[in-house]
């Protein structure tokens, strides 16, 4: 209801608006006449009755297009050129305003649409600036607005400074995000949980000083760049078989401080650059709401939760690079940065309530006649965490221009880090259980400081060399091979913390082959990637372009399956201009990569993973006049994945949980099609309309079939891993997809009401439909489908605005 | 195996200095590598702008107001051509040959990356622009002035546009592009080429790039880069992602190796996406085990049965595995 009455007023202060607007437009009308603008005057001549035959048709004229130069308003030493667009949206939502808000997060009420602000000083010698500009979009009732500046006097100093802030909304109800997450199987989702929800808020900027920006030889910089992150949010967590859905205030921040110099030192270039970031996450959970969507009587509650993880991190960085142009002829540039990152957290977690899993390991000792269900007497977790993570990245580029058509390049790069992280594990529980014969029994348990380590190191080297010539200015060829190779390794030692009673691993040396659960771990992996590429640009005829460039590698391992391992890129352009008012452009852009894993012996249908894209683009750009102009274009996105997997799949009520040797495959089969199209219906109307869509056809008719496959007898070996598996299927898939529809029309009236001020009225659309999922996805409840009218009424104004 | 990619290698590697030492002795009569005038010319060789002026108005009133235009009134660029000669060249021959083109630099006919050898003997120097002759844009011939309009004039009236998308700068709305020389505004000058990132920036969930709330050249270097997709770096060697998301940047106790080995790219599709989060899969199941399937990678251990079970209840990895880029106390990213 208040909703309602919100809108209500929303509409009528709107319409008032819009009524005042029109109004305007009615006084504004008849002003203009007198303004006695050189086209004013001849609209008002061609207005009045004549004698003359030839009076009667009005000559043709020709219309200036305004130049950077024809435009600004004198103001003393400086040409200003300026427009704001204020005005009110509104607007109406039918079907999921959550999914809509996770989309668009727009919302009724003013806004300032955007604004721009030039200022130029008309001969070079302004006296605090020789240009300011600043622009902004989205303020008002937008969930993303920014505003950018820039103020230069090219002798003393520039200052570039941005600053951003967005509203994210989320809250879905969909296979990414299943909410019937804790409800017994198979029951439909709860369509107002929201798993994983957020509403959050989010400001950033960037600001920077260069001071003797014009100097040769020397330039100073500095720079700030904070970041604020706070709002509410769900997140789960998976604690002693219980799940719970807790209610967490998120808030954190970022503070970048930069300084440094850059210059010219005989015929070096040099740059130097020290930062600082200060990074603290003071994010809170509280038991106050949501906890534990369980609600069986037997299950867990924790009406008693809280959790504080007070983080503070830091960067310290260092980056240096110097760059030469030795006799025209041979480009150096190299580039070293060395960071060292270390972080610091303490977590601590109190709770009380009933019924905590009794599956803990070690806890609660058995005892004869103890009831399962209990009291959760007041208990804690406290972890303090400590990492620290060095990283240093070195580059150096050459070129060599050989000829003035043909250069060679050598670039590389060694990338190293390692992570090293502790974390001190302490914890306490309190449980009274209900005896048969009668009375109480109360336990506790504890575990003090025991470690947990890990070390992640990482070192990557890349060598790439490329040539590229110039036949003449219509045809050029570029082509080379880069090798990489990289090297991970993994150290894990201490305690494994992942339960609530940590045992120490045992120590790879004492441990049987094949390693099994409970030993540390050691473990590396290298790979080795070999990559050709090259391309051209051919012009074979003056307005017509073509683009093609490829690139095909190998490797010999890979860190996941994702990763590139026999991969093939291609990309074609064509750009074709017969003319200066129309532009056609075509693009194929083609990806595949198969990962054949690396079990031995298995072939990559077996057990491998390949993915593939095909994109393909078109667009056409036409301005046959100034009056009007169309831009469209069609895209259309096809991608397959198929990747071979194992999972587990139980079909309730059966016991059994089978565990599959099975594909998961994903399918996208995007249409995108757009048009822009500006029509000058007149001196003072413009209009506007524009339509997007986006439509996604998903996997088609394909379902998924996770119980299919036939049992492997005698099961199946894995390398690496102890026992045999069981139960093992060959066979099922799980497909997905995104089968979508989102459109968007726009329109847009702009009235030219006199040479400082449009009356602009509009109106857009956005209809979301994902009925097509539910085809495809049985077990959704509902789709998330929302149609949203946006209609507007605006001012734009105008200085500096010639006729 | 390895031999066989060795030879190849060598193969390639040879037939490159081949072409090199080839071309490096058919060409060595050839000097002059960029557009500019390296045979010093004498003083009077210039004539000075506003003698271009008299034939060429409209294109000097333009360049009259933009950055070139100013360098006279700094000190550090006294002594050296300026205006229109330091780029064209000295222009006394051409204006006593009555016009003759051959006796100026024209840039009609030149290449693109001899017309940015030109701009670049100014503004080489800066780090930003230090690997522009090893960019994709270089490699794929595309030059300064296929972004940049060295005579900077913003032309055009503002019309009726989007009210959400932004549009391009013009005369009468001046913006970034305006001050840059650029010919439009970012996303529309970067998407006029990479049309494919259109509908990816139209999907459900995308960043906020054609809105106008963030621009290609936030995480990008148009110029060129050490990096791949020329992306740029944030703070110290990480990603450019982290830049914003600032949450993920760690160091973590429990870091998930992936995303610092293999980059944010491997899971999200960075432009946009029907599937939220930007993930590369609408189920982040399937997402996971992809890695997660006995291929035994560096500490991708597959999930145990039965309370893998991936029919309904814990077919979403990340409802348990809440903190899965990192987290400082669960070594499963429980928390």
């Amino acid at each position: 209801m208040k909703t309602n009455i919100v809108n209500l007023l929303r509409t009528v202060s709107g319409l008032a608006l819009g009524l005042a607007l029109m109004a305007g437009v009615v006084n504004a009308q008849p002003a203009t006449a007198s303004i006695k603008t050189p086209d004013a005057a001849k609209d008002s001549r061609k207005s009045e009755p004549t004698s003359s035959p030839e009076a009667k048709k009005p000559a043709k004229k020709t219309e200036a297009v305004p130049t950077s130069q024809s435009v600004g308003e004198d103001a003393g030493n400086y040409t200003v050129t300026s427009t704001i667009e204020f005005g009110y949206r509104g607007q109406r939502v039918d079907g999921d305003v959550n999914k809509f808000k996770s989309d668009l997060n727009y919302k009724a009420g003013p806004r300032l649409f955007d604004t721009t602000f030039l200022m130029k000083s008309k001969n070079g010698k302004g006296d605090l600036f020789d240009t300011l500009l600043v622009t902004s979009t989205g303020w008002g009732a937008d969930p993303y607005g920014n505003l950018r500046l820039n103020a230069e006097k090219p002798k003393w100093y520039r200052f570039e400074g941005t600053y951003r802030r967005f509203k994210y909304y989320r809250f879905l109800n969909n296979i990414a995000n299943p909410t019937w997450l804790f409800t017994p199987n198979p029951t439909l989702a709860n369509p107002v949980t929201g798993l994983h929800g957020y509403n959050t808020h989010t400001e950033m900027g960037d600001f920077d000083l260069t001071i003797l920006p014009k100097n040769e030889k020397i330039r100073f910089n500095v720079g700030y760049s904070p970041e604020r992150y706070s709002g509410p949010a769900f997140t789960n967590y998976h604690n002693g078989g219980n799940d719970f859905w807790l209610h967490s205030n998120l808030k954190s921040r970022a503070n970048d401080f930069r300084f440094g110099a850059d210059g010219k030192l005989g015929p070096i270039d040099w740059t130097f650059v020290q930062g600082l970031r200060r990074f603290r996450d003071d994010s809170t959970i509280d038991g106050a709401f949501g906890l534990n969507r369980n609600t069986a009587s037997s299950v867990s509650q924790l009406p008693i939760f809280n959790r504080q993880e007070p983080t503070r991190g830091k960067v310290d960085f260092t980056r240096a690079s110097i760059h030469t142009f030795v006799a025209k002829k041979l480009d150096i540039t190299g580039r070293i940065i060395y960071s060292r990152s270390t972080s610091n957290s303490l977590y601590i977690e109190n709770f009380a309530g009933t019924n905590f899993n009794t599956r803990i390991t070690g806890f609660p000792p058995t005892v004869t006649g103890a009831s399962a269900t209990n009291i959760t007497n007041p208990s804690s977790y406290n972890i303090a965490g400590n990492v620290k993570r060095p990283n240093t990245v070195g580059d150096i580029g050459v070129t060599f221009l050989a000829t003035d058509k043909f250069r060679v390049s050598n670039t590389f790069r060694v990338e190293d880090f390692t992570i090293d992280g502790v974390a001190s594990f302490s914890d306490f529980f309190s449980l009274t259980r209900t005896l048969t014969g009668g009375g109480t029994r109360t336990d506790t348990f504890s575990v003090s400081n025991v470690n947990s380590m890990r070390t992640t190191k990482y070192r990557k080297y890349v060598e790439t060399i490329e040539g590229d010539y110039q036949f003449n200015p219509h045809y050029s060829i570029h082509f080379g091979y880069r090798y990489g190779h990289r090297r991970e390794q993994q150290i894990v030692t201490g305690f494994a913390i992942n339960s609530n009673s940590p045992t120490l691993l045992t120590p790879i040396a004492l441990c049987t082959s094949p390693v099994g659960a409970g030993c540390e771990e050691f473990e590396t992996e290298a790979n080795h990637t070999n990559s050709f590429f090259g391309g051209f640009k051919a012009r074979p005829v003056k307005n017509w372009t073509l683009y093609f460039d490829a690139e095909h590698g190998t490797a010999d391992n890979v860190f996941t399956r994702i990763g590139n391992y026999d991969y093939t890129n291609i990309r074609a352009k064509s750009r074709f201009a017969p003319n200066r008012k129309v532009i056609f452009n075509f693009a194929v852009i083609t990806k595949d990569n198969s990962n054949p894993s690396e079990i031995a012996g298995e072939s990559i249908n077996d057990f491998g993973s390949s993915i593939k894209s095909r994109v393909f683009t078109s667009s056409v750009d036409w301005m046959p006049t100034a009056r009007f102009s169309v831009n469209m274009g069609y895209n259309y996105t096809w991608v397959n994945n198929d990747s071979t997997i194992d999972y587990y799949y139980q079909v309730p009520p059966a016991a059994a949980v089978f565990h599959h040797f099975g594909h998961a495959l994903y399918y996208q089969r995007n249409n995108y099609f757009y048009f822009d199209l500006t029509t000058r219906l007149n001196r003072r109307m413009t209009l506007y309309t524009s339509y997007r869509i986006n439509q996604d056809h998903g996997q088609g008719n394909r379902l998924s079939a996770p119980t299919a496959g036939s049992a492997i007898a005698g099961g199946v070996v894995v390398p690496g891993v102890l026992n045999p598996i069981t139960n093992a299927v060959l066979g099922g898939t799980l497909i997905t997809s995104y089968p979508m529809n989102f459109t968007s029309p726009e329109a847009r009236l702009s009235i030219k009401l006199n040479r400082r001020l449009d009356w602009n009225l509009g109106y857009q659309y956005f209809a979301y439909n994902e009925s097509n999922f539910l085809n495809t996805f049985p077990g959704s409840l509902r789709a998330q489908n929302y149609h949203a009218h946006l209609p507007y009424i605006s001012l734009r104004l105008y200085i500096g605005r010639k006729e | 195996m390895r031999l066989r990619k060795s030879i190849k290698a060598l193969v390639v590697l040879g037939s490159v200095l081949a072409v090199v030492v080839w071309l490096t002795a058919a060409n060595r009569s050839q000097a002059v590598v960029s557009a500019t005038i390296d045979d010093k010319p004498a003083a009077n060789d210039y004539v000075g702008s506003d003698t271009c002026k008299d034939c060429h108005e409209d294109t000097f009133k333009a360049y009259s107001h933009t950055a070139h235009a100013t360098l006279t009134t700094l000190s550090s660029w006294k002594n050296k051509a300026s205006g229109c000669e330091s780029c064209h060249g000295p222009g006394k021959a051409h204006v006593d040959g009555g016009g003759d083109k051959t006796k100026i630099i024209s840039f009609t006919n030149k290449s693109s990356k001899e017309i940015s050898e030109t701009c670049l003997s100014c503004h080489a120097g800066k780090e930003e622009r230090n690997n522009f002759r090893r960019g994709e844009h270089w490699r794929n011939d595309i030059g300064c002035t296929d972004c940049h309009s060295p005579h900077s004039n913003k032309e055009g009236r503002n019309v009726a546009s989007s009210n959400m998308l932004v549009t391009t700068a013009n005369a009468e709305k001046p913006g970034f592009s305006t001050i840059r020389m650029l010919k439009a505004n970012d996303p529309q000058l970067c998407t006029s080429c990479h049309s494919e990132v259109k509908s990816q920036f139209s999907a459900p969930f995308h960043h906020k790039v054609l809105e106008g709330a963030m621009r290609c050249s936030d995480c990008h270097n148009p110029h060129g880069g050490f990096e791949l997709k020329q992306t740029r770096l944030a703070t110290g060697g990480d990603a450019a992602c982290i830049k914003c998301h600032a949450d993920k940047q760690g160091p973590f106790t429990f870091e998930h190796a992936p995303v610092k080995t293999e980059g944010c790219s491997s899971c999200h599709t960075p432009h946009g996406s029907a599937n939220p989060r930007l993930l590369r899969y609408s189920a982040v199941n399937q997402l996971c085990l992809t890695c997660h399937s006995a291929a035994h990678d560096v500490g991708a251990v597959e999930p145990s049965g039965p309370s893998h079970n991936q029919n309904a209840q814990y077919s979403n990895c990340t409802a348990c595995h809440v903190k899965i880029h990192g987290s400082r106390t669960s070594p499963v990213f429980f928390r």
